[in-house]
């Protein structure tokens, strides 16, 4: 292979390394490459570095491709069909900062540089955390329990009329025959570092956050749908006009349905308890106060007084987001983001030093170990981090 | 080597093949001349002699890879006989003194040029409602009120705008677990 063709060789691999595409023994080739020159290692740095190649991709921008293409044309003097490109600028220097931040995370994971010591380690089995998993605890009317995480596949239990079944993929259903008998209330509980989703006796599907508990009757009776609920849960309600289903909170807030998707995230150690509609409509009752949301809404209680608030363009996405397996942030305090990093690994918080107020947007898989997120945080700037065993300490700067 | 986005060439290439050539690699070859000779405009009327080049005689090439080498061999070429002309007049007016143009930084050149090019294209090709949402709240770093005020849309427009960019910018560039992050503002 010549050596213009090797160029064009290598700068695919860099390109596949930042899509995550390399295979093995693309992954070996570059590495080979990597380790043969240090101009090598200096380069691909250069390239996966966001600030570095924000300033070369302004290049770019600086040239008028219009005015270029016309000299060519004139000079081969034939007439050609001309697209209009108009090139915009800055932006540019943005995406790629967004891409390359990403693409230079990924590279320092995927070659530990022995020569730059991370305040975040980097070796996983050593000093990491690994991300939360499908477990809960399911305790029956009688005080027996079933760990969720590790029990087969299959019918669980019977609950007077019900049956309790553990399907494929972890999930919990709820399978009522006949006619409701006693009322038997169950309740499951996600450990920090757990989630669960489960499938009750009306066919409403609920998805637990970390450190959450709901408290639910086997099979529905009466003339509303009752669950209590503690932590964070996303609820799809199925329709059934003649008994709306109410979730109550452990402060006595309810929310009230009659077949809709929202979300309830009222952790105790959260200042407030939200409320967040994705379909439908839902009713948030506290004491004799009560707002109605809309789709879109986001009603917020403000635990210390009781206050109700309504939201009127809030974040869906962001407040489900952890049901589809991100931390989605949007410039919340690093306070905000550490109490949710801290019930989904299950570490504890320690800040280091007086605590500065920094806030930080984008998203990242919930899949991943503590030290990526760690090491995300970081790279946008203003914090850093140790981790000791299963202790974050923060520095805010 | 794998597959370049505008296909297979057949000898009988039109004008407007050529244009999809040019909106592919004009600016990254400039950067390369660019890195190469330190002008700018040198390096443009470079680039431009090499379309030209290619354009005469289209004919003659049957892949798209053999169009790459050729107009970044062109350049190359002509960059380095820019070079050679400098270091004659230079060696008037101080000692001798290498370039350092060696095959070696040469190589390193087209790297970064086809690196940078590659990403400049995946970022070009993103719809212009999302470019303009991520280039307020990522350069500009403007919040998302800020950015429904200044683009005349709601705050939700903004939010999905941002969301369908950083979506397709995962399509076109999936960088593995990390999806985005950015913004840090501290007060």
């Amino acid at each position: 292979m010549n050596q213009q063709n090797e160029a064009f060789q290598q700068s695919q691999f860099i390109l596949k390394h930042l899509r995550g595409e390399l295979s093995i023994a693309e992954k070996n080739e570059l590495d080979t490459w990597l380790e043969s020159n240090d101009n090598n290692r200096t380069l691909f740095e250069e390239l996966t570095n966001e600030v570095l190649l924000k300033k070369e991709l302004q290049f770019f921008d600086s040239i008028e491709t219009e005015a270029a293409w016309q000299k060519i044309e004139a000079q081969v003097k034939e007439p050609a069909k001309i697209v209009n490109m108009k090139t915009n600028r800055r932006w540019w220097y943005a995406a790629a900062a967004v891409l390359l931040l990403g693409g230079f995370l990924t590279y320092r994971f995927a070659f530990q540089q022995p020569d730059k010591t991370p305040i975040v380690k980097t070796t996983p089995e050593k000093n990491d955390v690994a991300p939360g998993g499908n477990k809960a605890i399911l305790t029956l009317a009688d005080g027996s329990t079933i760990i969720l995480d590790n029990a087969a596949n299959g019918s669980l239990t019977e609950q007077g009329n019900t049956e309790v079944i553990k399907l494929d993929d972890g999930q919990l259903a709820y399978n009522t025959e006949g006619v409701a008998g006693e009322v038997v209330y169950n309740t499951i509980s996600t450990p920090r570092g757990g989630q669960y989703q489960l499938t009750l006796a009306d066919g409403s599907k609920v998805w637990l956050n970390a450190a959450s508990t709901l408290r639910f009757p086997a099979t529905f009776s009466g003339t509303e749908r009752k669950v209590e609920l503690t932590g964070e849960g996303y609820f799809e309600v199925a329709k059934d006009a003649d008994m709306p289903f109410k979730v109550v909170m452990n402060n006595g807030m309810e929310v009230e349905v009659l077949g809709t998707h929202f979300n309830v995230m009222g952790y105790d150690d959260e200042g407030m308890v939200k409320t967040t509609l994705v379909e439908g409509k839902v009713k948030v009752i506290k004491g004799s106060n009560h707002i109605m949301l809309l789709p879109n809404q986001q009603g917020s209680l403000l635990r210390e007084n009781d206050n109700l608030k309504i939201d009127w363009n809030a974040d869906v996405n962001k407040a489900i987001s952890w049901k589809n397996g991100l931390f989605d942030f949007d410039n919340d305090a690093i306070t905000d983001i550490m109490r949710q990093l801290a019930r989904w690994y299950d570490v504890e918080i320690q800040y280091s030093g007086n605590i500065v107020a920094q806030f930080y947007t984008g998203s990242i898989r919930r899949q991943v170990n503590i030290s990526q997120v760690l090491f995300m945080l970081e790279q946008a700037g203003g914090v850093q981090f140790k981790i000791e065993g299963k202790k974050i300490i923060v520095k805010t700067k | 080597m794998s597959e370049l986005p505008i296909g297979v060439l057949d000898g009988k290439q039109n004008a407007f093949d050529i244009r999809n050539l040019f909106d592919l690699y004009y600016t990254r070859l400039c950067y390369f001349a660019h890195k190469l000779i330190g002008n700018k405009e040198a390096s443009e009327d470079i680039v431009q002699d090499a379309f030209v080049a290619y354009w005469k005689k289209s004919a003659d090439f049957d892949n798209e890879l053999s169009i790459k080498s050729f107009l970044y061999l062109t350049v190359k070429n002509a960059c380095l006989n820019v070079i050679r002309h400098e270091q004659v007049v230079k060696r008037f007016a101080e000692s001798n003194e290498d370039s350092g143009y060696t095959e070696e930084k040469i190589t390193e050149n087209i790297i970064r040029s086809e690196v940078a090019g590659e990403i400049h294209t995946a970022i070009a090709t993103l719809p212009k409602g999302c470019r303009q949402v991520l280039e307020l709240a990522y350069f500009g770093e403007l919040k998302n009120d800020e950015i429904a005020e200044q683009l005349q849309i709601s705050i939700n427009t903004v939010k999905t705008q941002k969301a369908r960019a950083l979506q397709l910018l995962r399509l076109k560039l999936d960088v593995g677990s990390l999806i985005l992050v950015l913004a840090v503002t501290g007060f």
